[in-house]
C-alpha cells in the first residue's frame, strides 16, 4: 500500500509542480572519518560470525572493499570475555572453537584496528525456541491481489512465550530444486508496508510481528503465496527463469527487539519525499560505529507445494 | 494564578469602572464612495491638537470643546475637515474621500501618524499596495506580500506558511473577522486562502502582541473582510491563470442605505475543467493516470444597523481544496489517492455604543479545519470495479468561542480595553479508517478525540503621557483545561513609543505569551499533511517571551521612513517529530508517541526597513539578520541546532513605479540564506546481501541548502471600459530569471560507475518552480 501511495504522491507532485530540475551542487558533504561497521546474526544453530566493514564518505567516488581484515574481534558472553574471533574471508570473523551462542545468554563484541576508533556493541540475548509452530499450505487457490498469479494460502501459527520481550519474524522463500525463486506474496488482511505498530512487511517476504501486541497468545496469520517465481542467481535469460515452486521454506523466528527496530528503519524517504519527511537514523546497537548485532532463534519448515 | 496576579487584574478592572465618563464627540469614519467603515484613521481636534485613532469598526471617541473642528487623515485619503457645532450623544458619520489627485497633501501627515504612533512590531500595508506586488500565477496574495517585509519569510519555494521572527507557522494567529484560520494554504500552499478582493484590512503584530490577542506566541495577522458597499450595488470580477473570482456587494435597502450592507465573494480554480479530457482518456481510453483539482473559497458578510447605537455583523467563510488522482495498475486493478482540506468559519458580532465613549463588542464564532488523505485500490469483479482495500487518515479540529470586550475612551490620552472569552475546542489529530485489520486498541488510541476548554481575560491600557510619550500596558490571563489537566497563563504585555525631535522616535516592548496548541510538521513548507494537536496531560503548552526595541526616523520631504528593530525571543515546551517519524509513515501510531517534547528555542535578530510610502515611486528595502535555534534532549545529543526556519540573511527589494496615471510597473527581488537540511554523513554497506549502500544520517539540520533568490516583475494597466468599469490588466512573471531554487537536496549515486565495484555519489539540488508568466484581468464597477 505504501508503495502504491508513494507512486501516487510522486505523480501528484510531478504534475503539480512540474518536473524537478536536478542540479549537481558540486559540493562534498562533511565526512566524520572512517568508522567500523559491524553486522552479525546470532543463532543457536550457527557458529558465531561477524562481518566487519567500514564507512565511506557520503559524497565522492570510492571502491567498496570486501571487508576489513586484521582487526581484533572479541566476543563476550554475559559480560565476560569468551573468545577471540579469527578472520576468515571478505571481512568475516568466525569463532574458531566452533562456538554457537546459547539460548538465554547475552552476547556482545569489542572490535579494534589501527586507524579506527574502537567499537563495542550492546549485548543481545539469544531468544527461546518458537513454541507450537505450524505452517500449513491450503489446497485450494485463493483470490489474490497479485495480478495474474495462482495463489495459495499458507496458514502459520505459533505460541508467544510468556515473559519474553522478543518479537517474531516470518520469512518465506520459494524453492525450485533447492534454488531460490523470487516469490510474490502478501500477508492476508494486511497490505504492503503499512505499519500499524504491531506488524509490518519488508521485501523478500519478511513479516515482522510485535510481541507485546499479542501477549502470551497463539499467533495465527495467513499468507497468500505465488505458486511460481523467477530463479534468482541464474544465468538464464530473463524471460526463461519462471519455475513452479517445489517447496516453500518457512522460517518462524523468535527475534531480538533489535531486529524489529533495524528492519523498521529500512525504508528511507527518497525523491521528493525528502522534502516532506525527516530521514531516519537507522537503529544501531554498535557504540562508536555503525551496523547491527541481531539475535534470532528460528524454526524452519519445508512445505511441499501442491 | 497567584494572589498578586489576581490583585493586579482586579486593580485594572476597578480603575476601569471608576474612570472618567465625560461626554465626548463620537462617531464612525467611512469611505465616501463605498460606505465601508475605516479602521486606523487619525482624528485630530484642531484646537487642542489631541488625537485618536478609529478602532477596527471605524469608531472613535474624542473629548472636544464645542464648537470644534476635526481633521481626519489616513493613507490614500484626502485630509478632511468637519466642523461640529452642537454637542450630541448621537454617533455621527464622517465620510472621507480617497486622495486621488490630492495624494501629496495627505501623505506627509498620514505617514508621520502611522509610523510614529504605532507600536513596535506593528505592520499594516494598504491592500491596494499589496495588490500591486507581482506574485506566482498573478494571484494577489497578502501572505506573499507580507513575506517581503522584514522579519517575515516563507518556508520554501511556492508556499504561504509564514515564519515570523524565527517562529513556526503554527505560532501565527491568523484571524479572519475574529475567527482563527488554521490552514492558510490553497493549492498545496502555492496561493493563500484569502481572496484579497474581499478584504478590507490586514494588520500584523510581530511578537509584541497587544493583550487583546492570545493563544499564539509569534505573531497576529488580523484580516478584516469588507462589509459591503452601502451606497450602491456592485459586481466585480477577476480572471486569472489559475482562478476566477466574483464579488457582489451593496446596500441591504436602497430606501435606507444606512440600514446595512451585504457582500458575497467567491473564487474558484478551473483546473477541474482543464483536466476533464484526462478523465475521458482515463475512463475510456488508454491513459494510465488521471488527476483533478478543485479549489474554491467563499466569503459572505452582512452588516445590519439595529439602531443608531447597535450594529450586527454576520460573516461566513469557507475554503476547500480537493486533489483526486487515479492510476491503472493493470487491466483489472486501479488505485486512487485523494487529499482534501478546508476551513469553515462563521462569526456573529454585536457592537453597541453604550456611552459616547464606551464601545461594546460581543462575538460568537465557530471555526473548523479538517483534512484527509485517502488511498484505495479497486479490483474488477463482475465487470465493475469494487474497492478492495482502502485507507484514510483524517485530522480535524473545531472551536466554538464566545467573547465580549469593552473599549473605553476615557480621554484623548487614555483608552482602556477589557474583555473575556471562552472557547470549547474539539481536536481529533488523527482518525484512521481502513479495510485492513488493524489492532482495535491501536486504532482506538490513534483516533482519540480531545475536548478542551480555554478561557481568557485581558485588560489593555493605551496611555499618552505627553505628546511625545505613549505606551500600551496590558495583561492577559488564560486557562486551558484538557484531560483533567489544567494549565494557566500569565501574560504581561508592554510597549512604549518615545517621539524625539527631528522626526526620530524610539520604541520598545515586552510580551509574554502562551499557546495551548501545537502543529506537528514534517516539513518546513506548510503542506496540509501538518497536523494540529492540543496541549495534553503529556504535552505542555508552548511559552514565549519576547523583547524588542527599535529606532525610527521619518524623512517627510523624501517621503521615506527608516526603522531598525532588534528582538530576542525565548521559547519553551516546543515539540518536534522524533527523527524518522511522521504521522503518514507511522500511520496508526498515537501522535504523542512520535514526538520529542520539552524543547526550548531562541530567536534573535535585527531588522532594517527603508520604506518609501508615497509618490510615483513607492517601495521598500528590507533586510533581516536573524538566528533561530532549538534544543531537544533527544535530538543532536541535546545540543542547540538551527531550526528549519532559520535564515541568516533575508533581503527584499520591492518597488512600484507609476509610469502614468493608468500604468504602473512593479518588481521585487528576494534573497534568503538557504534553509537548514539533514544530509548523510557517511555511507555503509553492512551486509554483503545489500544491493545498495545505505546512508548514515548525522545531526538534525547539519547542512544548509544553497541560497534562495528570485525576481518577479509585472505591469498593471487600468482603463475605463465601455460600461464605465475600471478594468485592470496585469501582465508579468514570477521568477523572471528562472532560478530553480532548491526544494530539497539529495545524495544520488551514479548508475553505471566505472570501474565496476566503485560507487560515485554526488549531492544534487532539486528545484521546482521555473519562470511562470501570468496575465490577469479584474473589472470593477
Amino acid at each position: 500500500m505504501w508503495q502504491k501511495c508513494e507512486r501516487l504522491w510522486v505523480l501528484l507532485m510531478a504534475v503539480l509542480l512540474q518536473s524537478c530540475q536536478e542540479t549537481e551542487l558540486g559540493a562534498d558533504l562533511p565526512y566524520e572519518g572512517d568508522r567500523f561497521v559491524l553486522y552479525a546474526e546470532l543463532k543457536p544453530s550457527e557458529v558465531v560470525k561477524l562481518r566487519l566493514s567500514k564507512t565511506y564518505p557520503p559524497t565522492g567516488k570510492f571502491t567498496v572493499t570486501s571487508g576489513l581484515a586484521g582487526a581484533s574481534v572479541k566476543l563476550f558472553e554475559n559480560g565476560l570475555f569468551k573468545t577471540q574471533l579469527a578472520y576468515s574471508d571478505s571481512g568475516n570473523y568466525v569463532a574458531q572453537s566452533g562456538l554457537k551462542p546459547k539460548i538465554g545468554f547475552a552476547y556482545s563484541f569489542e572490535v579494534a584496528l589501527t586507524g579506527f576508533p574502537s567499537a563495542n556493541t550492546q549485548p543481545v540475548v539469544i531468544p527461546q525456541n518458537v513454541a507450537n509452530a505450524q505452517a500449513v499450505l491450503q489446497k485450494d487457490t485463493i483470490a489474490s491481489i497479485l495480478t495474474g498469479a495462482i495463489t495459495r494460502q499458507l496458514d502459520v501459527e505459533w505460541k508467544d512465550a510468556e515473559n519474553s520481550p522478543n518479537d517474531y519474524l516470518v520469512t518465506i522463500e520459494g524453492l525450485y530444486q533447492n534454488q531460490d525463486l523470487g516469490l510474490g506474496g502478501f500477508n492476508i488482511g494486511k497490505d504492503g508496508e503499512v505499519e500499524d505498530g504491531c506488524s509490518f512487511a519488508r521485501n523478500r517476504l519478511r513479516f515482522v510481528f510485535k510481541d507485546n501486541c499479542f501477549p502470551a497468545q497463539t499467533f495465527k496469520t495467513s499468507f497468500g503465496l505465488n505458486s511460481f517465481g523467477s530463479l534468482q542467481n541464474s544465468n538464464l535469460a530473463s524471460g526463461t527463469r519462471q519455475r513452479n515452486v517445489d517447496f516453500y521454506r518457512v522460517s518462524i523466528a523468535n527475534v531480538s527487539e533489535s531486529y524489529f527496530r533495524f528492519l523498521q528503519d529500512e525504508l528511507q524517504p527518497t525523491d521528493i519525499f525528502v522534502a516532506f519527511q525527516l530521514p531516519k537514523s537507522r537503529f544501531s546497537n554498535v557504540k562508536n560505529g555503525y551496523g547491527i548485532i541481531l539475535a534470532a532463534n528460528e524454526t524452519i519448515f519445508f512445505v511441499k507445494a501442491k | 494564578m497567584t494572589h498578586r496576579t489576581l490583585l493586579c487584574f482586579l486593580f485594572f478592572l476597578l480603575f476601569f469602572t471608576t474612570a472618567h465618563s465625560q461626554r465626548s464627540t463620537n462617531g464612525f469614519v467611512k469611505d465616501h464612495f463605498t460606505g465601508e467603515t475605516m479602521a486606523g484613521v487619525s482624528v485630530t481636534d484642531s484646537a487642542s491638537l489631541k488625537k485618536t485613532i478609529t478602532n477596527q469598526y471605524g469608531f472613535f471617541s474624542l473629548k472636544v470643546k464645542i464648537p470644534a473642528t476635526l481633521y481626519f487623515s489616513s493613507v490614500g485619503y484626502q485630509t478632511s475637515t468637519f466642523c461640529i457645532a452642537q454637542a450630541s450623544d448621537k454617533s455621527r458619520i464622517f465620510e472621507i474621500k480617497p486622495a486621488e489627485y490630492q495624494l501629496d497633501e495627505v501623505e506627509i501627515k498620514a505617514t508621520k501618524d502611522d509610523s510614529q504612533n504605532q507600536q513596535i512590531g506593528y505592520l499594516s500595508i494598504p491592500l491596494e499596495r499589496l495588490n500591486t506586488i507581482p506574485t506566482i500565477f498573478g494571484e494577489k496574495d497578502i501572505f506573499r506580500a507580507l513575506a517581503l517585509t522584514p522579519g517575515v519569510s516563507i518556508g520554501n519555494e511556492g508556499t504561504v506558511g509564514l515564519f515570523v521572527r524565527g517562529g513556526t507557522p503554527d505560532q501565527n494567529l491568523i484571524l479572519l473577522d475574529e475567527a482563527p484560520i488554521y490552514n492558510s494554504a490553497h493549492f498545496f500552499g502555492i496561493i493563500s486562502v484569502f481572496n484579497s478582493e474581499a478584504l478590507k484590512k490586514v494588520a500584523m503584530y510581530k511578537g509584541i502582541l497587544p493583550a487583546q490577542y492570545g493563544g499564539r506566541v509569534s505573531s497576529v495577522i488580523d484580516v478584516t473582510m469588507k462589509e459591503g458597499n452601502t451606497k450602491r450595488h456592485k459586481k466585480d470580477h477577476g480572471i486569472g491563470l489559475v482562478t476566477s473570482s466574483m464579488l457582489l456587494d451593496g446596500p441591504l435597502s436602497y430606501k435606507n442605505r444606512e440600514r446595512g450592507s451585504y457582500l458575497v465573494s467567491g473564487r474558484a480554480a478551473y483546473l477541474g475543467l482543464a483536466t476533464l479530457p484526462l478523465w475521458f482518456l482515463y475512463q475510456f481510453g488508454n491513459s494510465q493516470q488521471y488527476f483533478n483539482y478543485l479549489l474554491y473559497d467563499i466569503n459572505a458578510k452582512i452588516n445590519y444597523k439595529i439602531d443608531d447605537k447597535s450594529r450586527l455583523y454576520l460573516s461566513f467563510y469557507n475554503s476547500y481544496d480537493r486533489w483526486d488522482s487515479r492510476q491503472k495498475y493493470a487491466a483489472d486493478s486501479r488505485g486512487r489517492l485523494n487529499i482534501n482540506w478546508g476551513n469553515l468559519t462563521g462569526t456573529l458580532r454585536y457592537n453597541r455604543i453604550l456611552k459616547p465613549n464606551l464601545f461594546l463588542k460581543s462575538v460568537l464564532l465557530f471555526t473548523r479545519y479538517q483534512y484527509d488523505i485517502g488511498v484505495a485500490t479497486s479490483q474488477k469483479i463482475d465487470d465493475t470495479f469494487k474497492t478492495t482495500d482502502a485507507y484514510s487518515l483524517q485530522s480535524s479540529l473545531a472551536d466554538v468561542t464566545a467573547k465580549t470586550s469593552l473599549e473605553y475612551f476615557a480621554n484623548p490620552n487614555y483608552t482602556i480595553r477589557v474583555g473575556v472569552e471562552a472557547t470549547r475546542h474539539s481536536y481529533q489529530p488523527t482518525k484512521v479508517e481502513t479495510t485492513f485489520e488493524l489492532d482495535p486498541r491501536v486504532v482506538e488510541a490513534s483516533n482519540k478525540i480531545f475536548k478542551a476548554n480555554e478561557f481568557g481575560a485581558f485588560t489593555e491600557h493605551e496611555i499618552a503621557v505627553s505628546d511625545a510619550l505613549r505606551f500600551n500596558a496590558g495583561l492577559r490571563l488564560g486557562a486551558f483545561s484538557v484531560q483533567q489537566q489544567n494549565y494557566s497563563s500569565f501574560e504581561p504585555r508592554f510597549s512604549a513609543n518615545l517621539i524625539l525631535p527631528r522626526n526620530w522616535s524610539i520604541k520598545g516592548g515586552f510580551a509574554q505569551m502562551r499557546q495551548f496548541i501545537h502543529l506537528l510538521s514534517t516539513n518546513s513548507i506548510g503542506l496540509p499533511n501538518d497536523v494540529w494537536v492540543p496541549a495534553t496531560s503529556a504535552v505542555r503548552p508552548q511559552f514565549a517571551r519576547q523583547y524588542s526595541v527599535g529606532v525610527f526616523k521619518n524623512y517627510p520631504a523624501q517621503k521615506l521612513t527608516l526603522s531598525v528593530e532588534g528582538y530576542y525571543k525565548s521559547l519553551k515546551d516546543q515539540i518536534d517529530y522524533r527523527t524518522g517519524s511522521s504521522l503518514f509513515a507511522d500511520a496508526g501510531k498515537p501522535w504523542e508517541t512520535l514526538i520529542e517534547k520539552g524543547g526550548v528555542g531562541r530567536a534573535y535578530g535585527v531588522e532594517f526597513f527603508l520604506n518609501k510610502t508615497e509618490g510615483n515611486f513607492t517601495g521598500w528595502l528590507a533586510y533581516t539578520l536573524a538566528w533561530s535555534e532549538s534544543k531537544f534532549e533527544n535530538i543532536n545529543n541535546g545540543q542547540w541546532f538551527y531550526g528549519n526556519f532559520d535564515r541568516r540573511h533575508s533581503i527584499s527589494l520591492t518597488g512600484n513605479y507609476k509610469i502614468s496615471s493608468s500604468v504602473n510597473f512593479s518588481a521585487n527581488w528576494v534573497f534568503n540564506t538557504g534553509r537548514p537540511a539533514t544530509v548523510p554523513i557517511a555511507i555503509i554497506k553492512a551486509n554483503l546481501d545489500q544491493s545498495q549502500p545505505e546512508f548514515i544520517y548525522g545531526d538534525r539540520n547539519n547542512y544548509r541548502l544553497p541560497a534562495y533568490h528570485r525576481l518577479d516583475a509585472g505591469i498593471n494597466w487600468d482603463r475605463r471600459s465601455k460600461r464605465n468599469r475600471t478594468v485592470t490588466w496585469s501582465v508579468g512573471a514570477y521568477n523572471v530569471y528562472s532560478r530553480r531554487n532548491p526544494y530539497y537536496v539529495e545524495v544520488n549515486g551514479s548508475k553505471n560507475p566505472q570501474p565496476q565495484g566503485t560507487f560515485d555519489y554526488r549531492l544534487y539540488s532539486y528545484g521546482l518552480i521555473p519562470i511562470i508568466p501570468y496575465v490577469g484581468y479584474v473589472a470593477k464597477m
